[in-house]
């Protein structure tokens, strides 16, 4: 972590609004797509990041140590989303063409609509997993987070960490290598 | 010829294809899949596979107004979250305050002979009122106190940091 970003986060701790929104444009994609990548609808991870934000803003002063804090960032983001994606599988939910995020609009429709196949596919897989190994495939896989990193924002021995993403690794690979082949 | 198996190798190929696996790990999967067609063969799903995961899956990426709505969620709880607990000590100081003059008001003990009459001729407890009354003021009385030192320590305090 660089000076200036432990030093943004400090002021941030004091309750500095200027400071917390600088922080919330540092972040603000890394928290939308890991909400994205556990709930699978772009409205929803929208609404998770903008909590998640606010949430972290309101107790921002209980932070130990602005060290801890994309870590805490994160956690709050992933409760928010185990819950959200909990509660929508308790109901109905939107058709995954809604869920997806706007398309950019210089491509070609052609284009634009074989990607929204491509991307639906990869949905749908990830759809297939079991929570926890989606959390963390999501974590690792597209985030980059370490082994570690992950251990302590889910609070889970590494172990368990390590196996979690061999299952799902093992099971993307199930799902998604014939159906492209 | 490594002493790595097709079995552990092939668990190890989707880790190897994103870069996820220690140096040594890496050395014996290249070793392994240099002269092992089978895992050769899986490799190639793999690569393929995993570019097609990271290819396709949506990436979001938000824009100024995300930001603005997020902060102009944080301006519409900020005030509210701090001001409520301070009106809501204020607002038991207040009532604590009235409740204690009351009770050390001369109107209080006219009060108290009424509400005692009533009670007696209802249950005939107005003896225990009476007698409770001048512990009652008492107390009321060390209460005030209180309070009204707290009261007179906290603006003392406020001016303090208003000098400051
Ligand atoms: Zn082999």
């Amino acid at each position: 972590m660089t000076e200036d970003l432990s030093l943004v986060i400090e002021q941030a701790m004091t309750g500095d609004k200027a400071a917390f929104s600088k922080l919330v444009w540092r972040y603000k994609d890394h928290i939308l797509n890991i909400a994205f990548g556990i709930v699978g609808n772009a409205q929803d991870a929208e609404d998770i990041a903008q909590e998640a934000f606010l949430k972290a803003f309101l107790s921002i002063k209980r932070l130990s140590s602005a060290k801890a804090f994309y870590r805490w960032l994160v956690k709050i983001t992933v409760n928010l989303s185990i819950d959200k994606k909990t509660a929508n599988s308790l109901r109905w939910v939107k058709p995954l063409e809604t869920a997806l995020p706007l398309a950019i609009s210089t491509q070609s429709p052609e284009k634009i609509a074989e990607q929204r196949e491509q991307q639906k596919l990869v949905i749908a897989a990830l759809d297939r997993l079991t929570l926890e190994q989606r959390t963390v495939l999501v974590l690792r896989e597209f985030q980059d987070l370490s082994y570690e990193e992950i251990a302590l924002i889910l609070r889970i021995p590494l172990g368990t960490v390590k196996s979690r993403i061999n299952a799902a690794r093992s099971r993307l690979y199930n799902i998604l290598a014939p159906e492209r082949l | 010829m490594t002493n790595m198996d097709c079995k552990t190798c092939k668990a190890l190929l989707w880790a190897y294809c994103v870069d996820d696996l220690e140096k040594d790990l890496l050395a014996q999967v290249d070793e392994h899949t240099a002269c092992c067609s089978s895992c050769r063969e899986e490799l190639d799903t793999t690569t393929a596979t995993t570019r097609f995961l990271h290819t396709h899956m949506p990436l979001l990426q938000s824009d100024h107004s995300f930001v603005q709505e997020t902060l102009d969620k944080i301006t519409l709880t900020e005030p509210a979250s701090t001001l409520k607990p301070i009106i809501g000590i204020i607002l038991i100081l207040i009532i604590i305050l009235l409740i204690g003059l009351l009770i050390i008001s001369p109107i209080f003990i006219s009060l108290l002979w009424l509400s005692a009459n009533i009670l007696f001729t209802l249950v005939q407890q107005g003896a225990l009122v009476i007698k409770t009354a001048p512990l009652l003021q008492i107390i009321s009385g060390t209460i005030l106190t209180a309070l009204l030192f707290i009261v007179l320590v906290s603006i003392r305090r406020l001016a303090m940091r208003c000098i400051a």
